[in-house]
């Protein structure tokens, strides 16, 4: 069944590719066919989007059922690690609980401790006596009504909703910070705890690794007799043992520790999937009871049976071989062997390449045991690169403070580690300072291979090629002779006064031949496929001459050669870090050696070393003390913490104003214009006057099925709605596209004086936008100077946001969005425009496609694709671009008796602004509902053309 | 091969006079502002050139004495220019510092919080930015007792700052982060990276910041108008009385060569900061798209 698959799927594949091929049709038909086909391709576009738009909804349902599934999970982890701290604790730990800051107060961080304390108590009281009233507040926002004056007493003013609104919420949100400070001071008084018991932690480590390593040998006892499990052993104990090395030789024992611990934290993961394996292997130890007994003969039958497989998979290769052939050779004689199709064969032999490694090797059959032996090697994978990168960031989480500390550590290092070894290295550079010659002869000998090679594939390429052309021309001849002889036949009939059958027989015949060779015409590819196939070949081949080719060093001087056996010698067998073994080899060597003509020192004599190891160890031993109390078992000192905020914790420092002002300025306010969507404040009540409360959702309600005063309201709104997204669209693509145009004229190869229509263009951009957009506006309105120049040329008046005129209006407002807004295109795109790649117009002007084509085959495509996030921000920001049409029209004509003075120009964002700025009749409920329906739209075309745009670049990397 | 040389020479002439046209139409808004801003009569604004120049409009805009009839706004412009200049460059010096130290937190601090205040700060784009001013404009009355003041200003073109870093974000994690190590193990701290190393390699995205950030509040409407208030004649920036200017046929009348004035005024120092500053602005701007 596979096997049959296997062989006949390329054929499918090749008529897929080959039925595309342009045929030699008739003009309108190919006009006709190719309108069609954009068509066709539109409808798909839209379909393709309105799917998208579905499945970004459901996205966006699944992500927020998600979000709170994560949410509740976060809690109870919150809440668990609380207890887990508490239980794991000292006692003035488990009473920083709930007498703030007790801990650090205790172990010396004495400024932390008063302020943790000083904030509870103050926060307590105030929450008492002015927060608990302050969020009873909110749930009515105020009784009592001002009273106007009477002779008997003056007016008393009433509450202020807006206030008790603002207070109470803050008070709200003030709950948060006070969970979040609380939250702090228990985890630095845990962080504490464990700082002072860092010690400790070693015997816990021990005492861990003793129980893993039980658990371990335990493990691998259950698999004892399984081949795979033996050797994952010996990886094992290998590892370890060459942990154990490291540590007692080089490294220091608090280094150590930090070490062990880094492995004690994989040995706990590696722990639970172990204890989840000992399970696995209970089970499997049944198994293995039978199969010990009857080990030597299943092994036997293991060889034997793995012999068999190999026997069927060469059988099958070689049937799939035959079938293949077969299919081949059928396919060829339904052709008669028109075309040679290497490229098709070459698929298939592939495919068959890595069935016939598979079934070979036996794995196919043996599959539970690839299965348990992949997942034993990524398995040991996962703990080496988690070994390795015992400064990755999860590390940096647990132990940030320590990093920088054993990073310096660990140069220290890799530095003695040199000097001590500075004998051998000397050696080894002067040993190899005479190999140059042989290494760079070898060399050049190897290069010489290298061309040669490449020269060899290259003309294999050629004559494979020529060949398919020769058959294509071979196979066009015969076509071509096939017409002539037909011909000959006609005229040789029509010459013996033939009779008209023997002409049909002939046409017939000619007509049979010719569709028969057409049809496998059809099935060759074009010139150009076979031009770009075999460009493509050419391109590896010499891609990969030159890969190997880079790497070949042929101009080694003695010094570099000796330098770089120096390295790998370092690198090798002292596994000093690539960087410092560099390093080291250039400086101090290969300077010395340089210094040799000059002046008669060469390297360091033994003494020389000698010092300087114990300078270094001096350094080393220096920096520990200087910072002992990084690990040592005390906590920060108030002074310390001062200096880590200009050094690790350098992001609070800095991003503390900005994350405060962004908070309580752009978040905590947009919250509370949220909130102010569902009450009522509006004219008729504005505090301290008039009282407003909540409504719940009558606002949204008005706003899409009003009755009553708003009755015009829900069509205003779709009307403006509708004029949104239209001059959205309008502005964004004009400019877009408009704006690439310019960008090219100005970038083509022959157009001088670049710079100045550059400045020109951006020149609209200095200045600043109201100054610009209001001097048009006074051009254009009434009496204004284009106004007239228009009434003198055409009798009327231009009629800008006058009734009436509304789409002349329109149309003006988005031709001065082209002004307004090419300058900017120009600049973003004309780096990308000078950024793609030039070949792809080489290849595209061989092949005779025009400067149209050019345009929309390659620069569009490419724009598209660069710029597909940048078109994205531009249309959610001319759907708020408010800017343009308040300078300009300011909304007019107005609608003639629309409620709330919306006009025919208004976008969202400036009707939004006019409901909160009108003198007369601001509608604030209202218009934080509009904000939150503008809300919701940028946001579900954001979610939609980032989910298509990353559907689209998924696309191209699959391809 | 001559027909060809020439119908490309023809090409190139056609796109000369195509961008010579775009020069003027792009121009010519600008050079009639300034034109206007010379004209002396009243009924100057119909007419594409004027029929007479002098300075009268300039000095009217600074000692408030014109011809037409009086208002409140005679002689405030330079009490306005006064004020916009300080809200503009104490909200450039915060928000320049604000966007550059955000940037440089986010790109090379790994934190916790970190994703969600990005992801945040996405989301709050999204939201029409004035819809928070009806509370702001509360909160600066009721909580900095700053009603009508453009201190205010300065306080909410800053504060929120710190969330347009995505440019230079983009910039410092394109610098290497083998130069903080170097300079890491040769003792400097964090701060010093920041201020002796990463921002003297940063020059072009620091400019960049500095001129948006100026020019931002410069020319700012919305927010200030309200903020501020009608009523506050002498607390105005120069937006808000240029546009009260314009705003009925009435004031029109009467300040409309002065508006022309004021507007040259207001864009000449912006223009040549531009200028003088346009490599920087330019690279930031293609930065910044080919990033998304």
């Amino acid at each position: 069944m596979g096997n049959k698959e296997e062989t006949t799927q390329p054929m499918v594949e090749q008529n897929a590719i080959f039925t595309k091929q342009v045929r030699p049709v008739p003009k309108w038909q190919y006009t006709l066919f190719e309108l069609l086909n954009s068509l066709k391709r539109l409808g798909f576009w839209v379909l393709d989007l309105l799917l998208s738009m579905v499945l970004s909804l459901a996205h966006f349902a699944k992500s927020i059922g998600v979000g709170l599934v994560k949410f509740g999970i976060g809690v109870y982890e919150f809440f668990k690690r609380k207890c887990h701290q508490f239980r794991y604790n000292d006692k003035e730990g488990k009473i920083s609980f709930g007498v703030w800051g007790y801990s650090s107060f205790r172990h010396g961080q004495k400024v932390n401790g008063i302020l943790y304390f000083a904030f509870e108590i103050l926060y307590l009281v105030f929450f008492c006596i002015f927060g608990i009233k302050s969020i009873a507040g909110l749930t009515n926002l105020g009784t009592q009504v001002a009273q106007p004056a009477t002779t008997d007493h003056p007016a008393i003013a009433g509450d202020n909703s807006i206030l008790i609104l603002i207070f109470g919420l803050l008070w709200l949100l003030s709950l948060g910070v006070f969970f979040y400070i609380w939250n702090r001071n228990i985890n630095a008084g845990y962080n504490i705890y464990r700082i002072i018991n860092f010690k400790h932690f070693e015997e816990v480590i021990n005492k861990n690794k003793e129980k893993a390593a039980e658990l371990d040998a335990k493990a691998v006892e259950a698999f004892e007799g399984h081949l795979l499990a033996k050797q994952f052993n010996g990886l094992n104990k290998a590892e370890i043992e060459a942990q154990a090395k490291t540590f007692e030789n080089q490294l220091d024992q608090q280094y150590t520790v930090y070490l062990l611990n880094g492995v004690a934290n994989h040995t706990f993961k590696y722990l639970r999937q172990l204890k989840s394996r000992k399970a696995k292997a209970e089970k499997a130890q049944k198994k293995l009871d039978n199969f010990v007994a009857i080990r030597a003969q299943q092994d036997e039958e293991m060889v034997r049976q793995t012999e068999q497989n190999k026997a069927m998979a060469i059988a099958k290769y070689e049937t799939m071989v035959k079938m293949a052939k077969d299919e081949v050779e059928r396919e060829e004689a339904l052709h008669k062997q028109e075309v040679d199709l290497p490229l098709e064969l070459e698929k298939i032999d592939s495919k068959l390449e890595i069935f016939r490694n598979k079934t070979l090797s036996g794995t196919s059959n043996l599959k539970t045991i690839a299965k348990k032996k992949g997942h034993l090697v990524s398995e040991l994978q996962k703990r080496h690169v988690n070994y390795v990168e015992w400064q990755s960031t999860r590390n940096n989480d647990k132990f940030g403070k320590f990093n920088q500390f054993f990073k310096v550590v660990a140069n220290y290092d890799n530095e003695l580690l040199f000097y001590s070894h500075y004998d051998e290295f000397k050696k080894i550079y002067e040993d190899s300072l005479s190999g140059a010659e042989k290494a760079n002869e070898d060399n050049k000998k190897r290069a010489e291979e290298l061309v040669a090679e490449k020269d060899a594939k290259l003309k294999a390429t050629d004559e494979k090629f020529e060949k398919i052309y020769a058959r294509k021309a071979e196979f066009e001849q015969k076509i071509q002779a096939l017409k002539d002889e037909y011909n000959q036949q006609v005229e040789q009939i029509k010459a013996n006064g033939g009779d008209e059958q023997q002409l049909l027989e002939a046409k017939t015949k000619l007509i049979e031949e010719t569709t028969r060779l057409s049809n496998a015409a059809r099935d060759l590819p074009s010139d150009k496929a076979i031009k770009g196939l075999y460009k493509e070949e050419i391109k590896e081949t010499k891609v990969a001459f030159k890969r190997d080719f880079k790497y070949i060093k042929t101009n080694y001087t003695s010094e570099t050669y000796a330098t770089e056996r120096v390295i790998d010698s370092m690198l090798i067998d002292y596994k000093i870090d690539y960087k410092d073994a560099v390093y080291f080899a250039n400086c101090l060597f290969k300077e010395q050696s340089k210094e040799e003509k000059g002046q008669p020192k060469k390297f360091y004599t033994e003494e020389e070393v000698a010092n300087k190891v114990k300078e270094l160890e001096e350094k080393k031993a220096q920096y520990l003390e200087a910072h002992q109390d990084n690990y040592d078992g005390h906590p920060k000192t108030f002074k310390e913490q001062m200096t880590a905020l200009l050094n690790e914790n350098f992001h609070i420092t800095i991003l503390l104003l900005p994350i405060l002002g962004i908070v309580l300025l752009t978040i905590v306010p947009l919250i509370f214009s949220v909130v102010v969507a569902f009450t009522n404040y509006s004219k008729g009540h504005i505090p301290p006057t008039q009282l407003f409360g909540w409504v719940y959702f009558d606002n949204f309600v008005t706003l899409f099925a009003a009755e009553g005063e708003f009755a015009a309201l829900p069509q205003a709104l779709m009307k403006t709605l509708g004029w949104t997204i239209l001059w959205a669209f309008a502005a964004t693509f004009s400019n877009y596209i408009l704006g690439i145009i310019v960008a090219l004229l100005i970038n083509k190869k022959s157009i001088k004086l670049k710079k100045l229509w550059r400045t020109v263009f951006v020149m609209t951009i200095a200045i600043p936008q109201f100054i610009s957009l209001l001097s048009i506006s006074v051009l254009l309105k009434k009496n204004g100077a284009l106004d007239q120049l228009w009434f003198n040329m055409f009798g009327s008046s231009l009629g800008f946001a006058e009734s009436g005129h509304v789409a002349m209006t329109k149309f003006i407002i988005i031709l001065v969005n082209i002004w307004v807004g090419i300058p900017y295109t120009i600049l973003s795109t004309t780096g990308i425009l000078l950024n793609i790649p030039e070949d792809l117009y080489e290849s595209a002007r061989v092949d005779g496609a025009s400067t149209v084509k050019q345009f929309t085959k390659i620069t569009m495509p490419y724009i598209l694709f660069v710029t597909g996030p940048y078109l994205i921000t531009q249309f959610v920001g001319n759907f708020n671009n408010f800017n343009i049409i308040y300078f300009l029209s300011n909304g007019g004509p107005k609608i003639a008796g629309a409620v709330l003075q919306v006009g025919e120009t208004d976008i969202l964002i400036t009707f939004l602004y006019n409901l909160i700025t009108s003198a007369s009749n601001p509608q604030f409920g209202i218009a934080s509902a509009v904000g939150i329906f503008i809300f919701m739209i940028c946001a579900f075309v954001s979610i939609v053309m980032y989910n298509k745009s990353g559907a689209i670049k998924e696309e191209d990397q699959f391809q | 091969m001559k027909s060809l040389k020439t119908r490309r020479l023809v090409g190139d002439i056609v796109i000369y006079v195509i961008l010579s046209i775009m020069a003027i139409i792009w121009l010519l808004p600008i050079i009639w502002l300034v034109l206007q801003s010379f004209a002396t009569s009243i009924g100057a604004r119909s007419r594409l050139i004027p029929t007479s120049f002098s300075l009268e409009a300039y000095t009217a805009l600074f000692t408030g004495n014109h011809s037409g009839s009086v208002h409140t706004y005679d002689g405030m412009f330079f009490i306005w220019f006064k004020n916009t200049l300080i809200v503009a460059v104490l909200s450039c010096i915060i928000s320049t510092l604000f966007v550059l130290g955000t940037a440089y937190a986010l790109s090379r601090f790994r934190f916790k919080g970190r994703d969600l205040f990005m992801r945040t700060n996405l989301v709050i784009g999204m939201f029409p930015g004035f819809l928070g001013m009806i509370i702001l404009f509360w909160v600066m009355k009721e909580i900095f007792h700053l009603q009508g003041s453009y201190w205010a200003l300065v306080i909410i073109y800053s504060a929120g700052a710190g969330g347009g870093y995505y440019i230079s974000k983009g910039f410092f994690d394109t610098i290497s982060k083998s130069i903080d190590e170097a300079a890491e193990i040769d003792g400097a701290n964090k701060a010093q990276i920041f201020f002796q190393i990463i921002l003297p390699l940063a020059k072009p995205i620091v400019i960049y910041t500095i001129l948006t950030s100026f020019m931002g509040p410069w020319g700012e409407y919305v927010t200030s108008s309200y903020i501020i208030g009608l009523q506050n004649v002498e607390n105005w920036t120069v937006a808000i009385g240029l546009y009260k200017f314009m705003s009925d046929n009435d004031l029109m009348m009467s300040y409309y060569t002065q508006f022309a004035a004021g507007a040259v005024v207001v864009a000449i120092p912006i223009t040549v900061l531009f200028f003088a500053l346009q490599k920087y602005y330019v690279s930031g701007v293609t930065g910044g798209a080919v990033k998304g």
